[in-house]
């Protein structure tokens, strides 16, 4: 085979990218069309609620506990003994849950769930189970790609609120219990000093129902991609990680120079 | 009844069918056969339209499947069953879930008249008992019997057979041929089965086509392909090392 020029293949390159946003935006205008059949599709709908939930829990406990966990030992690592600890317990609170949860949490549930989905969804195309489902007149993206990414936008805000929670508990108890570098009433104290309802809704559902998106629709997208056999479901799994990885990370200083 | 009219299709640079044209009459089974690579599967894939061709009709029952929009190719659809080469069973359902999935989404039967006539599915090829296997914990022939259970269930009134004997050992290939005239004869289902295997088309086939460089060079009786192309039989046998 002739070996391609720098131009020549900067220029397949670029025009593959612009192939794959197109088709993108074909998948998200064939997912959009299929809201309208929630009901009919209601089983893969809550089947995935429920797959999602449950297969996260363990690590999202975890991370959640950690990040309380680390997010105040930095806190008080980086303040000086002259700084107000109320306002420490400020600062571990609201770094938390507008920003360490979300970001951390997406970041982690993007190789957890978007990996696999990739996975799933290529394995079930280079077996014929996707030709499969049109031939039992089932819309592949109505069964398999509309159900996920409306658990994705759902259950991650859900999952973001349960680990913000963990987070500021386990961060509370070190604090108090075990570090005692603040009294319980101080620490209360500095959670409510300048709150805003808006950094509670930010963080935990303007945030996570667009990385839940991102995460769930880079996996279905890259998973009907699927080409070859066993590689591409490799290729597949691994492109879908490091794209909603990057746009998570990219998104979130957007959504933070934005909306804060 | 199916009509395809000069049917072509290209991936890439190559031209996998070349004005491909052929009936096939309610009621029979119909052989396409071919050595691989020569544009079988692509052409039972474009009687769904899985596969749009280039250019060329698929009249089924009188409605050009290419043209019509993808709401009415979905209704469409519900009149036919396909068997795939691997049986391209759903791995995240049981064998149960797989055959029940159209009734349990296209109809308003109840999950116990769903059961029951997964059962009766399963009865027809001889797999009474493997409800609640997943497709992992299956053989290969078992899988392709799950398909066609899969296939029966709906009471399609075309069911395509994509490679059925493929793969499996001479009793399960020979108990899947008795399996397409088993639903041919009991439930008047119109077959089209493209394969390799000779002894497929002899057993099963009322009509052969015989499909090379992406076009129909004979299409007849099974009598007439046997009298008049023995040597292309025995050169595809050959060839597969049969």
């Amino acid at each position: 085979m002739e070996k391609k020029g720098f131009l020549e293949s900067l220029g397949e390159k670029g025009i593959n990218f612009f192939v794959a946003v197109y088709e993108a935006a074909v998948l998200f205008a064939e997912t959009l069309k299929q809201l309208p059949r929630i009901y009919f599709y209601r089983r893969q709908i809550i089947e995935q609620f429920y797959s999602l939930t449950v297969s996260t829990l363990p690590v999202t406990s975890l991370i959640a506990i950690f990040i309380g966990l680390g997010s105040t030992v930095q806190g008080t690592y980086q303040t000086s003994a002259l700084t107000p600890r109320y306002f420490t317990a400020n600062v571990i609170f609201k770094s938390t849950i507008i920003e360490l949860t979300p970001i951390v949490l997406s970041l982690v549930l993007a190789g957890k769930i978007g990996g696999s989905l990739a996975a799933e969804i290529g394995s079930m195309k280079v077996s014929e189970q996707i030709d499969a489902l049109e031939t039992l007149s089932l819309d592949p993206v109505g069964f398999l790609v509309m159900p996920r990414v409306l658990a994705g936008i759902i259950m991650l805000p859900v999952m973001t609120i349960f680990a913000n929670f963990l987070a500021i508990f386990s961060s509370f108890l070190m604090s108090t219990a075990v570090l005692h570098w603040i009294n319980p009433g101080e620490y209360v104290s500095g959670m409510k000093m300048g709150f805003k309802a808006f950094e509670l809704y930010f963080g935990n559902f303007i945030k996570p129902s667009i990385y839940g998106f991102i995460i769930t629709f880079s996996g279905s997208f890259f998973g009907l991609r699927t080409r070859g056999g066993a590689k591409g479901v490799g290729i597949a799994s691994t492109t879908s990680v490091v794209v909603s990885a990057v746009l998570i990370v990219i998104l979130d200083y957007f959504l933070g120079e934005l909306l804060l | 009844m199916i009509r395809i009219r000069d049917l072509w299709k290209r991936f890439e640079d190559k031209e996998v069918l070349k004005g491909v044209n052929l009936s096939i009459e309610d009621g029979q089974t119909t052989v396409i056969l071919g050595p691989s690579g020569q544009g079988k599967t692509v052409l039972l894939k474009t009687l769904v339209g899985l596969l749009k061709p280039d250019r060329g009709e698929v009249l089924v029952d009188g409605e050009d499947i290419v043209r019509v929009p993808r709401k009415r190719l979905f209704e469409i659809r519900k009149k036919f069953s396909f068997v795939f080469q691997g049986g391209a069973l759903f791995d995240f359902l049981t064998v149960k879930e797989n055959v029940g999935l159209f009734l349990r989404m296209h109809t308003r039967m109840k999950e116990e008249e769903i059961d029951a006539k997964v059962r009766e599915a399963l009865k027809v090829v001889g797999l009474s008992g493997t409800e609640n296997l997943y497709p992992e914990e299956l053989s290969g022939g078992m899988k392709k019997r799950v398909a066609i259970a899969r296939a029966v269930v709906s009471s399609p009134k075309y069911i395509l057979y994509d490679e059925p004997t493929t793969g499996l050992d001479r009793t399960n290939a020979r108990a899947v041929n008795n399996l397409i005239n088993k639903l041919k004869d009991q439930y008047g289902v119109t077959s089209v089965v493209v394969t390799h295997d000779i002894e497929c088309m002899e057993t099963v086939a009322d009509k052969v086509a015989l499909l090379k460089e992406g076009k129909m060079f004979f299409v007849g009786k099974k009598e007439e392909v046997e009298e008049k192309y023995l040597d292309y039989l025995y050169k595809l046998e050959e060839s597969y090392g049969i």
